[in-house]
């Protein structure tokens, strides 16, 4: 599976085959005003990838650090197509970050009994040095 | 602190004024936060996004001033068509209106959901007003020209 890069954004993606696992690391700054036009390829490619080998999509914002309204939309779109697709996929995002919990938070909406959908909310690891 | 620029609504040029503004505000003592950036960096790319293309009126005035802690951000441009300045006029007034922000902005998610395929977001003003914490309200100055100010308090 395929790295994405484009401008101050960058998706890493590891494919975890023992736990039958794709995580997307979300890195930086999505700030493009027209991202579908590199997102929406990007999930297809990921979508694919998850029905040729059987795997689950995490889609992890941790790292993330700003998203625009336009990146929203375009992650909403993404999760829908996952569920349509029947492949089960996990928001992960860092609770402790105001932003992230207003936005991420909201997705709730899509975890079903089904259990196709779910969210992950990390708190932040503090490091305590002398 | 008073800024006044005057751009071409180009994608481009939000980096650059970003970088103004934080330098300036960073200099009066008041850091660029999260919700500053957010709320500056949103309204920018609306402003973008529907400004007009025709020669004589491809620009967007930006004012910025910083009194007494509290700080004003107004864009004014030229819209494309009719029905983009309704929309925007109509997102403001129901922010004004409702005051909910956070009901107004989970109803525009549950919106986005609801809808076949991917369409425009239009959360921008809404995540202005509710992750930001800013104040909203629009002008207009003459047909299809509009300024849309954000303000708060820092």
């Amino acid at each position: 599976m395929d790295n994405l890069t484009q401008g101050t954004l960058s998706i890493e993606a590891a494919v975890n085959q023992d736990k039958k696992v794709i995580e997307l690391v979300w890195k930086g700054k999505s700030v493009d005003l027209k991202p579908d036009v590199f997102l929406l390829p990007y999930y297809d490619k990921v979508i694919n990838e998850a029905k040729n080998t059987d795997c689950s999509v995490d889609i992890n914002f941790y790292h993330l650090i700003y998203m625009n309204s336009s990146t929203i939309n375009s992650i909403i779109y993404f999760i829908k197509k996952l569920i349509a697709e029947n492949i089960h996929s996990k928001v992960i995002y860092n609770k402790n970050l105001k932003w992230q919990e207003l936005n991420f938070s909201t997705l709730k909406i899509f975890v079903s009994e089904n259990g196709l959908f779910d969210i992950e909310e990390r708190k932040q690891e503090w490091q305590v040095t002398r | 602190m008073e800024l006044d620029w005057t751009i071409k609504p180009e994608y481009k040029a939000i980096s650059v004024i970003k970088e103004r503004f934080s330098n300036n505000l960073v200099a009066e003592g008041i850091p660029f936060s999260y919700d500053i950036e957010m709320g500056f960096t949103e309204l920018m790319e609306n402003s973008i996004k529907y400004s007009q293309e025709t020669p004589d009126h491809n620009s967007i005035n930006i004012k910025i001033t910083l009194d007494n802690h509290f700080l004003m951000i107004t864009l004014s441009n030229y819209i494309k068509n009719e029905e983009d300045l309704r929309s925007l006029t109509t997102i403001i007034d129901r922010i004004n209106e409702y005051g909910k922000t956070e009901n107004l902005y989970l109803n525009r998610i549950n919106e986005i959901i609801s809808q076949d395929g991917i369409g425009k977001s239009q959360l921008g003003l809404y995540r202005i007003a509710y992750e930001a914490e800013f104040g909203i309200r629009w002008e207009k100055l003459g047909s299809r020209q509009i300024a849309i100010t954000i303000k708060k308090q820092v």
